[in-house]
């Protein structure tokens, strides 16, 4: 240790800081720590073990669920929830996660589309397929399901025209959809889930695996 | 304030020692031997009051980009987003007329990266300050083209598809730079949801999307084009939204 204090052999009857060594460390610490307050941590980074937890909002909230195995058509006109796969629907409610204003709200949800074309050779022009993603928010008040982002849309085919060749789109295509809202008011979030309907119900999407994820971002 | 003196306690003849003051002054000088770091800070001193409160702002530099700032790190995004659910007309392959749509034969296309401006109102661009760190943001787009019909040349009875095999790209600029691009996709309505990421330095930073697209005229035996047109899809580009965002990460 380079700041030990120097021990002097002294003389009977001197002061015990006599010949100045042990002043000299303690001035010399006084002067070198004139600038450490409390406020001074000398670090860039506070790990959350430093936060305390059960008096503040939360910081990050990740809220996940995957079907690993299963598919299901999909031949609805309007708006149904993918709920299919072998851990549950991609509605999922949770603890309401407090959010303030300029928090993030981050939302993700992937899939693959299997390989039933349905009907498609005759509804080429009746190909489209849309899913859209929700989350339950409120602020403050009672929650509803609003959509974050817009509804994405897909087609079953290459050719919309009703004379002419087609080509399935469908067949093991992966896709994903991500979207981001950063809140103007102070709420919550208590659930997600995501949605599909297509335009003609005699083609139906086939939807195999998927991935539907959240994450809640504040200061 | 520092003392000069030690607390042991000296009786008559006693010594002093030399551990009487190294003791004592360890506890402080040890601070300055590398114990003054994150555990200086007492365990669950913070809260939420004394974070930094995010600031959110809205449109600060034309391009209706919201953002928020954080202490560590910022999040922009902005949205072209049109009721594309409600304006399917059967026969019709994409026109309602609130899409983002360009056709090559009357409208303005080139042969490189096409901007949406002046024609898309927001989404395909953000703006707003970096700190020096990472951008790491996506682009979720719905892009389509299809494949049309034409009839021609020299045997106008015989109509087939054209442009079946046509590709369309998507590309994510930043401050000018291409550095996210969808890769070559084949014709459909998809929605792509494409990553980007690069470091950034203290600068002001704009995140534009553009589109690429080949146009295709079929030639027929005797070298005349196929002129008459019964579908037109495969002469257009039509995008149906646009989700751009973008996280900084402070250095």
């Amino acid at each position: 240790m380079s700041n030990q204090v120097v021990y002097k052999n002294q003389k009977a009857g001197q002061a015990s800081n006599e010949g100045g060594s042990v002043d000299q460390f303690y001035n010399d610490l006084q002067t070198k720590s004139a600038n450490i307050g409390q406020d001074n941590t000398r670090t860039e980074w506070a790990s959350r073990y430093h936060f305390n937890w059960t008096s503040k909002p939360t910081l990050k909230y990740f809220k996940q669920r995957e079907n690993t195995s299963g598919n299901n058509d999909y031949t609805s006109t309007s708006y149904v929830t993918v709920s299919h796969g072998n851990n549950g629907s991609t509605e999922q409610t949770f603890t309401r996660q407090e959010f303030g204003v300029g928090d993030v709200l981050r939302i993700n949800f992937s899939f693959r589309t299997g390989t039933d074309n349905g009907y498609l050779s005759a509804n080429k022009d009746t190909d489209y397929y849309w899913i859209e993603l929700e989350a339950l928010l409120d602020s403050g008040g009672a929650a509803t399901w609003s959509p974050i982002g817009f509804p994405m849309r897909y087609s079953l085919g290459t050719h919309r025209a009703t004379a002419g060749f087609d080509y399935p789109a469908a067949g093991y295509r992966m896709y994903s959809g991500t979207f981001i809202d950063i809140f103007g008011y102070t709420g919550g979030v208590a659930g997600i889930r995501a949605r599909v309907k297509v335009e003609n119900g005699t083609s139906g999407i086939e939807i195999e695996k998927w991935n539907m994820s959240v994450q809640l971002i504040g200061a | 304030m520092a003392r000069s003196y030690t607390k042991q306690c000296f009786d008559g003849v006693d010594q002093f020692k030399a551990d009487h003051f190294n003791l004592e002054a360890d506890g402080i000088a040890q601070q300055f031997n590398g114990q003054l770091d994150q555990n200086n800070m007492p365990l669950n001193s913070v809260e939420h009051d004394n974070m930094v409160v995010p600031v959110r702002t809205y449109n600060a530099h034309g391009v209706n980009t919201t953002s928020t700032y954080m202490p560590t790190q910022s999040y922009h995004f902005a949205t072209f987003n049109i009721a594309n659910d409600e304006n399917v007309v059967a026969g019709e392959m994409v026109n309602p007329v609130s899409v983002y749509s360009k056709d090559w034969d009357t409208d303005d296309w080139d042969p490189y990266w096409n901007s949406f401006q002046p024609d898309m109102p927001q989404g395909d661009r953000i703006r707003f300050n970096a700190k020096e760190g990472m951008l790491i943001g996506g682009v979720t787009i719905n892009m389509e083209n299809r494949s049309g019909r034409v009839r021609g040349g020299s045997d106008p009875a015989f109509t087939r598809n054209a442009g079946e095999f046509n590709t369309a790209e998507i590309g994510i600029f930043c401050n000018g730079f291409l550095v996210g691009r969808s890769g070559r996709m084949n014709n459909g309505a998809h929605c792509l949801d494409i990553p980007y990421s690069t470091p950034i330095g203290n600068e002001f930073v704009e995140i534009q999307v553009k589109w690429f697209k080949e146009q295709y005229n079929i030639i027929d035996a005797s070298g005349g084009t196929w002129t008459t047109v019964d579908v037109d899809h495969f002469r257009k580009i039509v995008i149906s939204g646009v989700h751009t965002w973008c996280r900084n990460q402070y250095r």
